[in-house]
């Protein structure tokens, strides 16, 4: 046997004895707060801005998407799954399997704040044969502009209660209004697949939509946007939004 | 009165020659007719599965598991809609206050019930609610059986207890084959309440509209006309003078609320759209839910058929069309719950004539007149 022959052989034989021979999965649950300047908060509650206003927020919902874990071997595993999250209401969390042949080593998380290009326009909700799924047509009631605009991919209503009241209401949608919030851990966070479902925290700030380090929008100024008829405004928000989340593992 | 009919029981065939053990079989029968025996050949049920046609744009609809449609049901369902004996004094059917030629809602604001009393809120047209998701103006019943259950014994409407609405179907005066209808319906000839919601929700399921202008077009089948195309895009548009809303398009910004998703023109959410400065009135979803923050707040309705469903809004309180533009033209009243997409401090949509004309054109497209003519939804009677 020549010897390119008998190393493929033990190649063979090592590969048979560390590759995966049966895959295991986990779900990583995601459960979905809300805060005002870091105190809870719950939808319909009044949190004080930067002038001192009293800001009630009565909707806030958002889509989460293309979701990605990164392992200390593997490095970034995507997960493709869709949540719809109603902070006011009992939808807040997203379930996310991941499959592999081994316990995972988490030191990186990233999600998606909108829905994915190739699902957020030109899809009819009534498209989807489970009326309930996050983008179906119940599932969405109220999160969907309309064949050609596509889905809202956050929803950051309420008033100023000024007098008179102030409303406000920021619609952020399409590809141009799609963002990523990416964490690295401390710390790795083992993830063995043997031992049940892990459970991790995102707190979102809704104090922080409006307060940035580098913007602020005050709802008397910049009361609306829809993207489509205030895309400047769109912008601004989702990229305060995305600085609004925090991760706890 | 006679148990129903054994289905499985052919007669006919027994007594042809062909049929080798009819003697047998015919002397057994008299033995057990003689014993009292209970023990017999039993009914069978088998019902027809409806079939139920989805248009095309519509989502599938959500039937629940223990209530699937079948002929024997709808048909069932739709007698019980027309069945005046569901009221106290046999004068009112479910069809007295959803009138087929009024999209199967009530012409007057309030529907005035048997005794004479008068309801505090118009009745809802009944279209396409198979794929609604609450029910009555405030949501109160998370389901159409739920909802079915309400006006039969509301004191403000039929005014029947169930038990005795129960009772008379049972006895079956009118001689409509109750029983024998139940059990081809549910198996049972013991009828119930819940068999009865059950049937004409059946029914109502049933009731899909989608052959307006507006579908016809859809489909690709008619062109609309330049005043309807307008005010279609009238409709996806964002309201506002853009001087003075930032964003407007002086649009109608109908479709936050009566969305086109699966072309029923409703989010099925609950807003409060400006009619009033406070709701001791009529508090809507606030009495359902006891936030505060859903005061004055009601159920989007769809909008199809909406050219036949005057009056409008919960109370009735428009009459026509051009009053319902000008209302969400003027920008609404404001209150401590009004809904953010209502332009009540900016001055309203500032829509001209000619655009208040083109969006009436457009809402005039989503009338169904075969909907509302279809043989199948009229009364049997």
């Amino acid at each position: 046997m020549k010897s390119t022959h008998l190393l493929a052989l033990a190649c063979f034989v090592l590969w048979g004895f560390s590759g995966c021979r049966e895959e295991a999965s986990t779900t990583l649950n995601l459960v979905f707060e809300v805060e005002w300047q870091g105190a809870p908060y719950a939808v319909g509650e009044a949190g004080i801005d930067d002038q001192g206003r009293d800001v009630q927020l009565e909707r806030l919902e958002c889509y989460v998407s293309d979701f990605a874990v990164h392992d200390v071997r593997e490095g970034w595993i995507d997960i493709d799954t869709v949540a719809r999250i109603d902070f006011g209401g009992t939808t807040r969390m997203a379930g996310l399997e991941i499959v592999g042949c081994q316990g995972l080593e988490i030191d990186g998380f990233r999600m998606g704040l909108g829905v994915p290009a190739d699902r957020n326009t030109d899809v009819d909700p009534a498209s989807y044969s489970d009326p309930d799924h996050p983008l179906g047509y119940k599932g969405s009631a109220g999160m969907h502009w309309g064949w050609a605009a596509g889905y809202i991919f956050s929803v950051y209503e309420g008033r100023l209660l000024t007098d008179p009241a102030t409303p406000f209401a920021y619609h952020a949608g399409a590809d141009t209004c799609f963002r990523s919030v990416e964490f690295t851990l401390d710390e790795p966070t083992l993830v063995p697949f043997e031992s049940g479902d892990v459970t991790w925290t995102l707190t979102l700030d809704a104090y922080a939509c409006l307060h940035g380090v580098n913007d602020i929008i005050d709802p008397e100024i910049d009361p609306e946007t829809h993207t489509g008829n205030n895309l400047p405004l769109a912008i601004r928000w989702v990229d305060l939004y995305r600085e609004a989340w925090t991760l706890t593992p | 009165m006679g148990g129903p009919v054994p289905r499985s029981l052919d007669l006919d065939a027994m007594r042809s020659p062909a049929y080798p053990c009819h003697w047998v079989w015919l002397m057994g029968s008299a033995l057990w007719l003689l014993s009292g025996c209970d023990c017999g050949p039993k009914p069978v049920w088998e019902p027809t599965p409806y079939s139920l046609t989805i248009p095309p744009f519509f989502p599938p609809m959500d039937i629940p598991a223990d209530n699937p449609l079948t002929e024997e049901g709808v048909h069932l369902g739709r007698l019980l809609f027309w069945e005046t004996a569901l009221s106290e004094d046999h004068s009112m059917s479910c069809g007295s206050c959803h009138l087929p030629a009024h999209n199967f809602s009530d012409p007057q604001p309030y529907s005035t019930g048997v005794t004479g009393a008068v309801g505090t809120r118009n009745a809802m047209a009944l279209i396409n609610l198979g794929w609604a998701s609450s029910f009555f103006w405030d949501g109160r019943s998370p389901t159409l059986e739920d909802q079915i259950r309400d006006p039969v014994p509301h004191p403000d409407e039929m005014n029947l207890p169930w038990p005795e609405a129960v009772e008379r179907l049972q006895q079956d005066p009118l001689e409509r084959d109750y029983p024998q209808r139940f059990f081809d319906a549910f198996g049972t000839t013991e009828i119930t309440e819940d068999l009865v919601v059950q049937a004409i929700a059946q029914f109502v399921r049933t009731m899909i509209s989608s052959d307006s202008k507006f579908d016809r077009w859809r489909r690709g089948e008619v062109e609309l006309t330049t005043s309807e195309y307008n005010g279609y895009q009238m409709f996806l548009r964002e309201g506002g003078d853009p001087e003075v809303v930032p964003g407007g398009q002086f649009g109608g910004d109908c479709f936050h609320c009566h969305g086109e998703a699966g072309l029923q023109f409703t989010d099925h959410l609950f807003h409060n759209n400006g009619l009033d400065p406070s709701f001791e009135a009529d508090p809507g979803r606030a009495a359902i839910s006891g936030s505060p923050l859903d005061s004055g707040l009601f159920r989007t309705p769809t909008l199809r058929n909406v050219a036949l469903s005057a009056p409008y809004m919960h109370d009735g309180r428009f009459a026509t069309l051009e009053e319902v533009i000008e209302h969400y033209n003027s920008g609404g009243v404001a209150s401590s719950t009004i809904d953010p997409f209502m332009k009540y401090t900016t001055g309203g949509l500032a829509l001209a004539p000619s655009q208040k004309a083109d969006l009436i054109a457009f809402l005039h497209t989503l009338t169904d007149t075969i909907f509302i003519h279809k043989p199948e939804f009229q009364d049997p009677n």
